[in-house]
């Protein structure tokens, strides 16, 4: 019997003795990489949820831009000077982020949807790549970058796209957001604009193969009929015939002809309309993808009095940062002036996604970093109230960032271009998604 | 000493009691050779003098105990006090640009991390240069002068933050003061010839009342060991068993990484 129990013991201590030389080998298999061991729990268990840095590696931001377009290089710029400042100062040398060097990997959207779905592929190939900041055209991100980067939870945050259809719920991917304004505001400014001068046949040319004209036309239609006026929308698609199109507005009989068209069509458009004398005198109204230098430049005197709207300048200058050293810092590297509004969109937005990060990474600052991909949606969606360049910033789950927008109307050649020193303001209105809602 | 201050409590305990105990065993040896009538004489001359010695070393072992109590609390006040000054530095900076702020506050909280994680051992080896948390407060220091030359902070903010800044420097300062300050060597001397004294004149009285006695020169030994190891714990602020505890430092670091001081994170 004393045997039988003396064998049992000496059972179970060889069992208990298996079990904690098992136990030890297997602890020393998960701690043997520091990876493993030094890595969140959501990392270890799916390593694609996360992006680890490496000590001494960079930090990868994408950058998906129509450089081609003067809004695509302005935001260009803007996002390198954000790089720029990393270290808290514009000195031409690039900060660090948690002390890892910020790679921008630059690709072009082309403004077109094939174009970015090759540049998109240039990007997804790095995995270390954290977020990117694209597009310039709605039309490419509508269902292109916007499902391409949300599908690998990679916030893609847009300085430009204005389109409503991006944020609209139904379409919305959950890693888009952008900082530049949503169109419905815009067209709701202009449309108001339109009633003050009681001017109620308001005729509409968009391009319907572009989201970012033809959603601006249709939400400024909807806005008009709010306002008791009547809207008709000519259709002005890329490579139409400039004369058809002009004469299809005349038919409308305008009393305000509104160009959400880009260039350089709605130049085209814009000159046979000025130059034919049945529609030279009614108002014109072009939107912010046509309000630029070459409109003036190449349209000359025919350009005076028309008008172009966007985001109201004078905001910008009474933010005391953006006055006194952030745009002597733009033109000591770009050597302009910025030609559009969307620099101070895309200095936030770069801004949005560094913050994002910080708060997103777990590690010791230049040690092993990760980044987890989730907690970096969650970081955007945190942010109430960021004072940027553009406005507060409030980003919601719907994507819009910018919820309350002043939107200006312009009289040209006092449009806010790089050379204009004091743009001619004629109306100005601040409105909110909220109040745009709540008018619905 | 500074090796004794900064052994552990256990070690320290053990050490202190082995030195009485050693004194002790020694002192016995050496009256126990003495003659019958002579430990008579002694005990009773002894305990006469036993309320005096008593109070002698109660006197020094508490004013020790007072003063080196009184230096760890201190200690104890600088550190809220700098983490006070941090979190105003980190309320300052919140009027700043956004990326402003979050250099400055991304800053604050390395530099709050090194002082709650390293910044006391390079006290203790008197090197507080070494620490990372010199050269974060440098960095500091040399953002908040570059933000002061520029015309686009809030006067406030900036005016704010140079305050909490000296504050930050002020408490540093004295932190490093209160480190280089070691027990007052004489005092604690004349304290250990007290208690050693205390404890032969309790040994000569019990040796003299016989051995059923003996307790209380026991008592009077444990005794002696524990003020003179409670004296030398709590000497030490940043090494010893007792230090300046970092745990408001540990909490302001722990605000600064969850974005606290960011008025445009939604908490």
């Amino acid at each position: 019997m004393r045997r039988a129990s003396a064998r049992r013991q000496v059972a179970w201590a060889v069992a208990a003795a298996v079990v904690v030389a098992v136990g030890l080998s297997g602890s020393a298999g998960a701690a043997s990489g520091p990876v493993a061991s030094a890595a969140p729990k959501a990392c270890r268990r799916d390593p694609s949820a996360c992006v680890r840095v490496g000590i001494g590696q960079p930090i990868y931001i994408g950058t998906l831009l129509d450089r081609t377009q003067l809004n695509g290089r302005d935001s260009s710029t803007a996002i390198d000077l954000a790089v720029d400042y990393l270290d808290g100062q514009f000195n031409g040398v690039d900060g660090t982020l948690l002390g890892h060097r910020v790679v921008l990997l630059d690709q072009e959207d082309g403004c077109s949807a094939a174009t970015t779905r090759v540049s998109q592929q240039q990007l997804l190939s790095e995995p270390g790549l954290v977020a990117v900041i694209g597009t310039t055209c709605s039309s490419a991100a509508l269902g292109v970058a916007d499902a391409a980067f949300s599908e690998k939870h990679i916030p893609l945050v847009s300085p430009a796209n204005t389109a409503p259809g991006l944020t609209d719920p139904a379409k919305h991917q959950s890693y888009y957001f952008r900082t530049s304004w949503n169109d419905k505001i815009q067209a709701a400014v202009d449309a108001n604009f339109a009633a003050s001068r009681k001017w109620s046949q308001l005729t509409v040319v968009s391009n319907p193969d572009d989201s970012y004209s033809s959603q601006l036309g249709q939400a400024f239609v909807d806005a008009a009929r709010r306002n008791q006026g009547r809207g008709t929308v000519v259709d002005g698609p890329k490579g139409a015939d400039p004369q058809a199109v002009a004469a299809a507005v005349a038919a409308t009989d305008p009393e305000m002809i509104y160009l959400t068209i880009l260039p350089p069509l709605c130049i085209d458009v814009a000159r046979v309309l000025r130059s034919d004398p049945a529609t030279a005198n009614v108002p014109m109204l072009v939107s912010e993808g046509c309000a630029d230098e070459n409109f003036l430049q190449k349209l000359g005197p025919l350009s005076d009095g028309v008008y172009a709207s966007g985001p109201d300048f004078s905001f910008y200058g009474e933010n005391d940062f953006y006055r006194t050293a952030f745009l002597d810092a733009y033109r000591r590297r770009a050597g302009n002036d910025p030609p559009t509004a969307f620099h101070a969109q895309a200095f936030d937005a770069a801004q949005l996604v560094f913050d994002a990060i910080r708060r997103a990474s777990s590690g010791k600052p230049g040690g092993e970093l990760y980044i987890e991909r989730r907690k970096l949606r969650t970081a955007l969606l945190r942010t109430t109230n960021y004072p940027g360049l553009s406005g507060l910033l409030t980003c919601t789950e719907d994507g819009d960032c910018a919820q309350d927008v002043r939107i200006a109307i312009y009289e040209a050649p006092g449009w806010p271009t790089a050379s204009q020193a004091s743009p001619d303001k004629v109306f100005s209105q601040s409105l909110s998604l909220a109040q745009l809602r709540a008018a619905d | 000493m500074t090796f004794l201050t900064g052994l552990p409590v256990v070690w320290l305990l053990a050490f202190t009691l082995a030195f009485v105990v050693l004194g002790s065993a020694g002192m016995v040896v050496a009256l126990s050779r003495a003659s019958k009538e002579g430990r008579d004489n002694a005990g009773a001359t002894a305990a006469a003098y036993m309320t005096a010695l008593g109070s002698l070393f109660a006197i020094l072992t508490g004013f020790l105990i007072n003063t080196e109590y009184s230096t760890l609390r201190h200690a104890n006040e600088v550190v809220g006090q700098e983490a006070a000054a941090i979190s105003q530095l980190g309320y300052a900076s919140a009027g700043l640009p956004p990326p402003d702020a979050v250099l400055i506050q991304q800053r604050l909280a390395t530099y709050a991390d090194a002082l709650a994680t390293v910044e006391w051992s390079a006290l203790a080896d008197n090197r507080s240069e070494s620490s990372p948390a010199f050269a974060g407060l440098a960095g500091l220091q040399a953002q908040v002068v570059r933000l002061g030359s520029e015309e686009y902070p809030p006067p406030d903010a900036v005016a704010s933050m140079r305050d909490a800044l000296q504050d930050l420097t002020q408490t540093r300062r004295e932190r490093i003061a209160i480190a280089s300050q070691g027990l007052p060597a004489a005092l604690f001397a004349l304290s250990v010839i007290a208690g050693l004294a205390l404890i032969a004149n309790a040994i000569v009285v019990a040796m003299r009342a016989g051995h059923r006695y003996a307790y209380v020169a026991i008592g009077i030994i444990v005794l002696v060991a524990l003020d003179l190891a409670a004296i030398l714990a709590i000497s030490a602020p940043f090494r010893g068993p007792f230090q300046a505890s970092t745990a408001p430092l540990a909490g302001v670091a722990q605000e600064l990484r969850d974005s606290a001081y960011l008025p445009w994170v939604r908490k």
